[in-house]
């Protein structure tokens, strides 16, 4: 990424950015970074809206789940596999692939 | 039936399983319908099953299943993915996207007008590699490390696609917000 002609702080606070909202700095970075975003008036509207723009797209994905019938089908496929790795399914494993099959 | 296969049972289902949602979104994400994505996470999970004697216990079960996931979707169910066009990622190097608009909505309050649908739309037309990406940590909260485990590249790749995908993101998500009259377009 290219943080062009900022001065040192700014261009280091940028670069470090999305490494801040991720929680990916050390402690010492971190706490330089963050507290050259919230003195800076040039930098901390852009951290403001990054850091809005993570929370809306973590917000937009948390509710959804794999269907009931998914569950229950890989349920199933499990128990078939653990038949036929027994050896003791003769006869049961005819539809071997029933459970995945697409 | 043998303790032993039971007790492999009673593993996976205890390590396993209970990484079901994360894998089903993944695999929505990857594949980009929900007949292909609940083939491609039955396949996972049995392959999974299968190999669980390779799996570390205690280790990251998520960062594997995932990694089995993707090699899966690879390998198996991209070529038969009927995807639209792609955005172009490329030119994307600073933060410049909502540049003009950080005085006129500081906290983006216009993302809560847009619909999910649009933010999948958006998603999904990111190029293979940057979308997983960002799904893994925008939306499963994966840790620069897992995500270059699961994609097979170095954190510095990692990092790299994801700036740029959320740059992408934003450009996407800034024109239907200007197309819908969310923002207003710039006159200088």
């Amino acid at each position: 990424m290219s943080t062009g002609s900022l001065p040192g702080p700014c261009a280091d606070a940028v670069e470090n950015l999305y490494a801040l909202l991720d929680r990916e700095l050390t402690i010492e970075v971190r706490q330089r970074v963050q507290q050259h975003f919230e003195a800076c008036v040039d930098c901390f509207p852009l951290y403001q809206f990054e850091r809005s723009f993570s929370r809306f797209l973590k917000a937009r994905s948390a509710a959804l789940s794999a269907p009931a019938d998914l569950r229950r089908k890989v349920f199933q496929a499990l128990l078939l596999q653990r038949n036929e790795s027994d050896g003791s399914a003769n006869g049961t494993n005819g539809p071997h692939a029933s459970g995945h099959a697409s | 039936m043998p303790a032993h296969s039971e007790n492999r049972r009673q593993e996976f289902e205890d390590e396993a399983l209970p990484h079901l949602d994360t894998v089903y979104r993944v695999a929505l994400r990857l594949a980009g319908d929900e007949s292909q994505a609940e083939d491609l996470v039955q396949d996972t999970m049995l392959k999974a099953f299968r190999a669980w004697h390779q799996y570390r216990k205690g280790s990251n079960a998520r960062a594997w299943l995932l990694t089995i996931l993707r090699h899966t979707f690879i390998n198996e169910y991209r070529r038969k993915k009927n995807r639209g066009p792609t955005v172009d990622v490329d030119e994307l190097e600073s933060f410049t996207v909502f540049k003009d608009h950080h005085e006129e909505d500081p906290e983006g309050k216009f993302f809560e007008r847009i619909v999910d649908d649009e933010v999948i739309r958006a998603i999904n037309s990111l190029p293979d590699e940057f979308r997983e990406t960002l799904v893994l940590s925008d939306m499963e909260g994966l840790a620069y490390a897992e995500i270059a485990e699961v994609t097979g590249v170095p954190v510095g790749t990692v990092k790299s696609r994801l700036f740029r995908a959320r740059q992408a993101l934003q450009r996407l998500l800034r024109d239907y917000a200007l197309e819908m009259g969310y923002i207003r377009r710039e006159t200088s």
